[in-house]
């Protein structure tokens, strides 16, 4: 990979949580989104697994990514940014 | 309880002491069904606790005249009319086992959300607080009566919508379904992780797996199980 942006992951987690609106930046967590509930963060996950080809699911760092920046700072660390 | 039915809608439900409370399932089913479903008809919703598939069903327009409820328990049905009244939606309700209550009686659709878990899982679940599960020790007690049963009180092209919770031997289900059906589909696939009053159990958890009771998944660091939506369809 490699060449996948943070918007583009953005996107995804965007879509993923379903939001009416409020959009996800760099900033966003469990802490200051409403729907990053397990479920959502479950609804994260599996997009994003979608999104890589199924390279996240074995990520055992990602349960506890409560925010995008962890997040990004995940993906980039198993090289799929 | 706070139900939100779609981007645009939210129902307020009662609750009752000893009605199941609705799951991720529940909504599941909903999601699924009102995105299936493109004609209003005559619909059952069996096992309808409070009245949340049934009556979310309704307000999205997809239930022809009333809509037709029935639980075993007293207090179910009773909750179900009191939340289908607070919405102006006509009820049929009746209280009695699975299709007793409709021995004579015809739907275009039958929306089955009975208890579908194993009774191990059961136990220590956050689901059943003072509400019974009588689905045996694989979950496929109930909803394997139903799917037999079904077609005798579907219309011709009616339609069968019944979630599979992964805490039961799905296969079991899935191999009922294609002897009694020609055509089975599945709508929906949702996974959850695992309550957190379970992750204590994920021990027992396996050792059902290992026995083909149930069915999770590990990812992402968690402990996962699914809902699936399908649909049978009369012949």
């Amino acid at each position: 990979m490699g060449t996948i942006s943070e918007q583009e992951v953005l996107t995804v987690i965007q879509k993923a949580l379903d939001l009416d609106g409020q959009l996800v930046t760099i900033e966003s967590s469990v802490w200051n989104i409403n729907e990053w509930d397990s479920l959502g963060h479950l609804g994260i996950l599996t997009a994003l697994d979608k999104f890589f080809d199924g390279k996240v699911a074995a990520i055992k760092e990602m349960a506890k990514a409560d925010s995008v920046r962890k997040i990004l700072h995940i993906l980039k660390n198993n090289s799929l940014m | 309880m706070l139900v939100k039915v779609n981007n645009n809608r939210e129902l307020k439900l009662e609750m009752h002491k000893g009605v199941f409370t609705p799951t991720g399932t529940s909504k599941a089913l909903v999601k699924a069904v009102g995105n299936f479903i493109t004609q209003p008809g005559k619909l059952l919703d069996l096992g309808c606790g409070s009245g949340v598939v049934g009556i979310s069903l309704q307000q999205l327009g997809l239930v022809k005249d009333a809509l037709y409820v029935s639980d075993l328990s007293k207090e179910a049905v009773d909750c179900a009319e009191i939340n289908a009244k607070q919405y102006n939606c006509p009820i049929v309700a009746k209280c009695g086992p699975l299709f007793e209550p409709w021995k004579e009686e015809k739907f275009d659709y039958i929306v089955d959300d009975v208890s579908g878990v194993s009774e191990t899982v059961a136990k220590i679940s956050p689901w059943f607080d003072n509400v019974p599960c009588n689905s045996g020790i694989d979950g496929t007690e109930l909803i394997v009566q139903v799917i037999q049963e079904a077609s005798r009180h579907l219309n011709p092209f009616g339609k069968l919508f019944f979630p599979i919770v992964s805490f039961s031997d799905v296969d079991k289900i899935l191999k009922v379904a294609h002897q009694q059906f020609s055509r089975v589909e599945r709508l929906a696939h949702e996974e959850w992780p695992l309550p957190q009053e379970m992750n204590q159990h994920v021990a027992l958890l396996k050792k059902l797996q290992e026995k083909g009771v149930i069915q999770i998944t590990e990812k992402f660091g968690m402990t996962l199980w699914f809902t699936d939506v399908y649909v049978a369809y009369n012949a």
